[in-house]
C-alpha cells in the first residue's frame, strides 16, 4: 500500500498539480537556456534583444511563480492528506481551486507568449515584478489574481481538513507535516495582502483604463510587501522536505520536533515586515524604515541558521546509524547513490552559499554595491533556483512513485541529474556573483556598452560569460534528464504495491516534548499581523495621503 | 523541550553573528560615511519642465562658503539627461549632490564599479551626495528594466581635476 | 502516530523499530547517546567562512569602492 492506494482522490489532485508544475518547469527552463546564451553573446539567433524581455518574463513567471506554486500545492496535498489520514473534504472544492489556478496561469502565460508574436497587441514584457508604469495586457494581471485566489482556496482546503481532524483528535500536537504546511500558508495569507491590494486594487483597474495615472512607488512597495515573503513561500516547502523526509533518506530521524516548529513560527512572524530591504536604493522611503527592515531581515538569519543545525544533525544521525564515525568522516557514509538524498543534500550545500550572498544583500549600505546587478540573480539561483528547485526535483523521485504506484526508471540518470545541476549552478552562479561585483546589471539582453568597459575584480568578463553559458547548458541538460526520468517512470515504470519505502520514522525528540504554545495558530497569526502593521502602516500612509494615484505617471507600453 | 547543548551554543553564536552584522552596517554608516538614500521629496513626473529638472545639468552652489555642485539628471527611455549624449563633467575632490528622477518609467542610475547606485522612480526625487576621489571616466548603467531598448541605456561621468574644471558648461 | 504506523512496511514486524527493520542501519542511536559533534564542526567552519568573507566584502570590497553615497 502506498499513497495512491490509500488516498486515490488526493493522489489524483497532487498528480494534476505536479503535471502543471513540470510543464511550467520545462518551458521556463528552456527560456533560461535561451537567456544564458543570449546575454553572454554566445548565440543570439533565437529571438531579438527586444523579445528577450518577453522570454525573461516567461522564465521568471513560469519558474518562480507557477512551477513553485503548483509544486507546493501538490506537496502539501500529499503531506496534509497523509499526516491527517483523510482525503480532502470535498473534491469539487479541491478541484475548483486547482482549475482556478490553472485558468489564471493560462491567461498570464498567453499574454507573455504574445510578446513573441510579431505585431501582437497582447503583450506582457513587464518581468515578474511588473513595476508600473510599464503596462501589461489586463489579462496578465487578472490571471495572476486568479492564481492568487486559487492558492488561498487551496490553503483553506487544508485548514478545512485540519479542523475536521481536530474534532476527532481534540488533544495532541498538530502532525508535523500538517503543521509546516499550515504555517507556510498562514505566512502566505499575511504577505499576499500586499499583492492583492496591488494587483486587484491598483493594477487591474489601471490596465483596464478605468484610471489613467498611477503612482509608481506605491505598487512597488506593495509588491515588496509580498515579494520577500514569497521567497520564504518557495523556501519553506524545501525546508518541509529537509525536516520531514531528508532525515529518513539519510538513514536517521529528525533531530527535534520542537526546533522545527519554532523555525516555522519565526518565519511566519518575520517574513513580511522585511520587504523594504529590496528598496534600500529607493527614494521615498526613510532611512529609519530601511534600518527596521534590515534588523528584521538579519533576525531572519536565525531560523535558517537553526535549520542548518537541525537538518545537518538529522543527517549526521543517519550517517552514524549507518556506521559513520569521526568528526567529518561520517559524511562519506551518507547515501550518495540515492537520487532523492543527493538532490536534497546538494541543494542544502548550495543554500549555505546562497545564504552568504543573501547576507550581503540584506546589509543596508553594502547592498548598494550589488543592487540590481547580476549578483542578485546569481544569489537567487542558489536559493530558489537550487535550494528550492533541486529539492523539488529530488523529492519527486521519491514522491512520484507514491502518487503513481510505479517504480522509478533510469535510476542512473536520476542520480546523475542532481550532480549535474550542482556543477552547472556552481559555474553559472559564481560567475554571476563576480560579474555583479563589477557592476554588470541584471535583466539586460546585451550587457556590453559602447562607452566603457566593466572592470572585474576577480577574473575576466569573457571567462565569466563562458561560465554562465556552459553552466546554463549543463543545467538545461540536467533539467532534460529530470523530465525524461519522471515522464518515463510515470508512463512506463513497473507497477508495485510499494514502489518506494515511504515510511517516515518519528523524530528523535518527538512532539511529546514540544511546548503546546507553538501550535497556537491564532496567537502567531495575530502577532505576525501586528509586526506587519508596525513596518508598513506609516510609510504606506505617507504614500497614499497625497492621493492613491498621486503623484501620477502615465502608462507606457511594455 | 529537549534542545541539545551544542544546539544551544549554536543559537547563541547565531545571535552574536546577527548583532555583528548589524553593528558593522551601523559602523559603516556612521563612521565610514557609507550612507543610503532616504526620503527627500515627491515631484509631479508629468511637469518636470517647471522644476530644475527642466534644465538638467551641473549647477554651482555655495554651501557655507565652500563651492559645491548639484547635478540634476532625468532618466528617460532610453537615455540619461545629461550623461548619454554628453558626459556629466564634474571636478574631483568636491562635494557633488545628485538629484535623479524619471518622467516615464522606473530606471536605475548605477555608476558602474562604484557604490553610487540608486533607483529613479517617477514621482520621487532621489538625492545623494558624493565626492569623486579620482580623475577618470565612469560609465553609468540603467540597471532597472525600462522597456525594449533597456540594454542601450548608458551614460558617462567625466571627473576632471579641480583646477581644470570648465565652468562655461554649467547651467543657469 | 496513526499516520506513521499505517505506513509501516510489514505489520508482522511492527514491534520492531524502523532501525531494526532497515538492513542498511548498523546500529540504532538513541537521543540520550547521540552527540551531533560533526554538525557542530560543520556549523563552526561555516561560521568562520562567512565572518571572514563578510569582513572582506564589507571593509575592503565595499569600503574601498569609493565614490560612495556620503550624505
Amino acid at each position: 500500500m502506498t499513497f495512491l492506494h490509500q488516498y486515490p482522490k488526493a493522489a489524483k489532485v497532487a498528480r494534476a498539480n505536479f503535471i502543471v508544475a513540470f510543464i511550467a518547469l520545462a518551458i521556463g527552463g528552456l527560456f533560461g537556456f535561451i537567456q544564458a546564451l543570449h546575454r553572454t553573446d554566445v548565440f543570439r539567433g533565437f529571438f531579438n534583444s527586444g523579445e528577450y524581455y518577453s522570454v525573461l518574463t516567461g522564465h521568471g513567471v513560469l519558474l518562480a511563480l507557477i512551477f513553485t506554486t503548483f509544486f507546493i500545492a501538490g506537496l502539501f496535498v500529499w503531506g496534509v492528506t497523509r499526516s491527517l489520514d483523510r482525503e480532502p473534504e470535498n473534491m469539487t472544492f479541491t478541484w475548483s481551486w486547482f482549475w482556478i489556478m490553472t485558468i489564471g496561469l493560462t491567461m498570464t502565460a498567453v499574454t507573455i507568449l504574445g510578446g513573441l508574436v510579431p505585431d501582437s497587441s497582447i503583450r506582457a514584457a513587464v518581468l515578474y515584478t511588473f513595476y508600473p508604469p510599464l503596462q501589461a495586457h489586463p489579462a496578465f494581471y487578472i490571471g495572476l489574481a486568479l492564481v492568487l485566489v486559487g492558492s488561498w482556496l487551496a490553503g483553506a482546503d487544508w485548514f478545512w481538513s485540519y479542523n475536521k481532524w481536530r474534532k476527532n483528535h481534540p488533544d495532541g500536537p498538530i502532525p508535523i507535516l500538517t503543521f509546516m504546511a499550515l504555517f507556510t500558508m498562514l505566512m502566505w495569507y499575511v504577505c499576499t495582502i500586499g499583492l492583492a491590494l496591488e494587483v486587484v486594487g491598483l493594477l487591474i483597474p489601471w490596465s483596464l483604463g478605468w484610471v489613467t495615472e498611477i503612482e509608481p512607488l506605491l505598487p512597488r512597495t506593495l509588491f515588496w510587501f509580498f515579494g520577500h515573503a514569497v521567497v520564504y513561500f518557495w523556501l519553506l516547502p524545501a525546508y518541509y522536505v529537509w525536516y520531514a523526509i531528508l532525515p529518513k533518506l539519510s538513514g536517521g530521524r529528525l533531530f527535534s520536533d520542537a526546533m522545527t516548529r519554532i523555525v516555522f513560527v519565526i518565519f511566519l512572524l518575520l517574513s513580511t515586515p522585511v520587504g523594504y530591504h529590496h528598496q534600500y536604493a529607493d527614494a521615498g522611503i526613510s532611512v529609519g524604515f530601511k534600518f527596521y527592515a534590515m534588523a528584521t531581515t538579519m533576525l531572519l538569519l536565525l531560523p535558517s541558521l537553526m535549520t542548518l543545525f537541525t537538518v545537518v544533525a538529522s543527517m549526521e544521525h543517519g550517517a552514524r546509524q549507518r556506521g559513520g564515525k569521526g568528526y567529518l568522516k561520517w559524511i562519506g557514509k551518507l547515501p550518495w547513490d540515492s537520487p532523492a538524498f543527493v538532490g536534497c543534500a546538494l541543494a542544502g550545500i548550495m543554500f549555505a552559499a546562497g545564504g552568504f550572498s543573501g547576507m550581503i544583500n540584506a546589509g543596508m549600505n553594502i547592498n548598494l554595491i550589488i543592487h540590481n546587478t547580476i549578483w542578485v540573480p546569481g544569489h537567487f539561483h542558489l536559493t530558489v533556483g537550487t535550494a528550492t528547485a533541486l529539492t523539488f526535483m529530488a523529492i519527486s523521485y521519491w514522491l512520484i512513485p507514491q502518487l503513481t504506484g510505479r517504480k522509478l526508471k533510469f535510476k542512473t540518470l536520476a542520480l546523475i541529474q542532481p550532480y549535474a545541476w550542482f556543477l552547472g549552478m556552481t559555474l553559472m552562479s559564481n560567475a554571476m556573483h563576480r560579474a555583479g561585483l563589477a557592476g554588470v546589471p541584471r535583466r539586460t539582453a546585451e550587457p556590453q556598452y559602447s562607452g566603457f568597459e566593466f572592470e572585474p575584480i576577480f577574473g575576466t568578463m569573457a571567462e565569466m560569460d563562458w561560465q554562465i553559458a556552459i553552466g546554463g547548458t549543463i543545467l538545461t541538460i540536467s533539467l532534460t534528464l529530470f523530465l525524461w526520468v519522471i515522464t518515463a517512470s510515470w508512463m512506463g515504470g513497473e507497477k508495485a504495491d510499494r514502489p518506494v519505502d515511504d515510511y517516515i520514522p518519528e523524530p528523535l525528540s518527538g512532539a511529546e516534548h514540544t511546548p503546546k504554545i507553538l501550535d497556537n495558530m491564532k496567537l502567531w497569526f495575530a502577532l505576525a499581523l501586528i509586526l506587519v502593521l508596525l513596518a508598513y502602516s506609516f510609510p504606506l500612509w505617507e504614500m497614499i495621503s497625497d492621493g492613491i494615484f498621486e503623484p501620477g505617471a502615465l502608462p507606457r507600453p511594455s | 523541550m529537549h534542545i541539545h547543548k551544542f544546539e544551544r551554543w549554536w543559537i547563541r553564536i547565531s545571535y552574536v553573528l546577527i548583532a555583528f552584522f548589524i553593528a558593522t552596517v551601523v559602523y559603516g554608516f556612521v563612521s565610514m560615511d557609507l550612507k543610503v538614500i532616504g526620503n527627500y521629496q515627491t515631484i509631479d513626473p508629468q511637469n518636470l519642465s517647471e522644476t530644475p529638472f527642466g534644465t538638467p545639468g551641473v549647477r554651482e552652489v555655495t554651501n557655507g562658503g565652500v563651492t559645491e555642485y548639484e547635478v540634476y539628471v532625468q532618466t528617460i527611455q532610453f537615455a540619461f539627461l545629461p550623461g548619454t549624449s554628453s558626459p556629466i563633467t564634474v571636478p574631483a575632490d568636491t562635494r557633488i549632490t545628485f538629484y535623479v528622477t524619471s518622467p516615464d518609467v522606473l530606471h536605475g542610475f548605477d555608476v558602474a564599479g562604484t557604490n553610487l547606485n540608486t533607483m529613479a522612480i517617477p514621482g520621487q526625487v532621489a538625492k545623494f551626495t558624493t565626492i569623486f576621489p579620482e580623475v577618470r571616466e565612469y560609465g553609468i548603467v540603467c540597471n532597472e528594466y525600462c522597456g525594449p531598448a533597456h540594454h542601450i541605456m548608458e551614460g558617462k561621468i567625466n571627473v576632471v581635476p579641480k583646477s581644470e574644471f570648465d565652468k562655461s558648461n554649467l547651467v543657469e | 502516530m496513526p499516520d506513521e504506523s499505517s505506513q509501516s512496511a510489514d505489520l508482522a514486524e511492527y514491534d520492531k523499530s524502523w532501525e531494526q527493520r532497515n538492513p542498511e542501519i548498523v546500529r540504532e542511536i538513541t537521543i540520550e547517546e547521540y552527540k551531533p559533534v560533526g554538525t557542530l564542526v560543520i556549523a563552526l567552519i561555516y561560521l568562520v567562512i562567512i565572518v571572514v568573507m563578510w569582513i572582506f566584502m564589507y571593509f575592503i570590497e565595499f569600503g574601498g569602492n569609493a565614490p560612495s553615497i556620503i550624505d
